[in-house]
């Protein structure tokens, strides 16, 4: 019986931090399971409600303890990770007559997941310099290379490449390795949608990405998501803003979309800094 | 948890007070603190840990030893010094708490109502 209980306790812990699943994981699955009815398959109301919540009590403690950098090097490696991985989709979802172009933008992408700052730095640096050519006469490129025409699609590439910069810096904390689990990110990205279908699978995974964030800023008071989801709608800004100055194209609902959602994702990363300052006052002896 | 007033929560009470016969494991410390409160403190598992590791960054609990029975880890916890003194002192403190009332009810009893 204990094998499904099991696997959904195991699912139930993915709201801790994993340093604190590995260390703490099997011995509260245990636990759980000594305190479970006899052929108990469903895990029980007030132990989802408590682990949900644990989850991002411990989360908002290890987040107290860590140090500003830090903090600004997990929450900006998270927003260039979003971006280069949306990026990587939209390349394989309409593949552009450039395979050199496209696994220039799969090893940006490998290497901001791995964190492996310089190494993606140089990926985004060429892919951004590529895609800005058109703006830039005086830059030559190889014909290997795509080149595009509007800043919305320059920003895409250009962020991320402006960001990666200052996480090679030295004097900055060392990006981390993340899951392969967010490959699935392009992977969904990839998919054969087209026109009303591909905008809408879009939009819905960015409220989906969005909720999370208000839940882990909000619920652990933890300023990195809100900072990284902040960086991946720049961009998104960048386009609304290029799409409302041009002449005949009704796009004031878009501007307000995205406009709505920094104004959001700014406004949960101050609660989440002003949160984090009460909390380290809390801690003062 | 030791609170701002320096007074134990009612669960972090209890899980301290279940560590006093000896060591005991997650589920060991769940049933026990529902039996000494007559029911009242039934932790979940989410809450016994987040107090566990509370408890054990303020040097009141240790981790004793891991086991793994039937294939389920146990891991055990066992008070420190620091955390007997911290159950005594709230102990004590509760107590003269209780007194206070209990004395003053006493008293409330025998004194004729003026309404």
């Amino acid at each position: 019986m204990s094998g499904r209980l099991r696997r959904r306790y195991q699912r139930l812990l993915v709201t801790y931090p994993p340093a604190y699943r590995r260390a703490h994981g099997e011995e509260m699955i245990g636990t759980l399971l000594d305190a479970a009815q006899p052929n108990q398959q469903l895990p029980a109301p007030r132990e989802v409600a408590s682990l949900l919540l644990g989850g991002l009590r411990t989360r908002a403690r290890q987040a107290a303890m860590e140090s500003p950098r830090r903090l600004w090097t997990d929450g900006l490696q998270l927003g260039v990770l979003l971006i280069v991985l949306v990026n990587l989709g939209h390349a394989l979802h309409s593949p552009l007559p450039f395979p050199l172009w496209i696994a220039l933008v799969a090893l940006g992408a490998l290497a901001v997941l791995r964190g492996w700052a310089r190494t993606a730095l140089l990926a985004t640096a060429v892919t951004a310099l590529a895609a800005a050519r058109p703006l830039l006469p005086q830059v030559s490129l190889p014909w290997w290379l795509p080149g595009y025409g509007d800043w919305s699609v320059v920003a895409r590439y250009a962020v991320p490449a402006v960001v990666l910069a200052v996480l090679a810096w030295p004097g900055m904390g060392r990006p981390q390795a993340r899951s392969w689990w967010w490959l699935l990110l392009p992977a969904a990205a990839a998919l054969p949608l087209e026109g009303q279908a591909w905008a809408l699978a879009q939009a819905s995974l960015e409220v989906g990405l969005l909720l999370v964030v208000l839940v882990v800023t909000v619920g652990a008071l933890d300023p990195r998501p809100a900072i990284g989801a902040a960086m991946y709608l720049a961009p998104g800004v960048v386009h609304a803003v290029e799409e409302s100055i041009t002449p005949g194209t009704p796009s004031t609902l878009e501007l307000g979309y995205w406009a709505g959602l920094a104004a959001l994702m700014v406004a949960l990363a101050v609660v989440a800094w002003r949160a984090r300052r009460r909390q380290l006052r809390q801690r003062e002896p | 948890m030791v609170r701002a007033s320096g007074s134990l929560s009612p669960p972090s009470y209890f899980i301290l007070a279940g560590l006093l016969d000896g060591p005991r494991h997650g589920y060991g410390i769940i049933k026990q603190a529902a039996e000494l409160s007559d029911g009242r403190v039934r932790l979940t598992a989410g809450t016994l840990y987040g107090a566990l590791d509370r408890l054990a960054e303020e040097g009141l609990i240790l981790a004793d030893r891991q086991e793994v029975v039937a294939g389920r880890t146990r891991r055990y916890y066992r008070l420190t010094d620091h955390g007997v003194q911290a159950l005594h002192r709230e102990a004590a403190r509760m107590e003269q708490a209780a007194r206070v009332v209990t004395r003053r009810s006493g008293s409330a009893v025998t004194t004729p109502r003026l309404a």
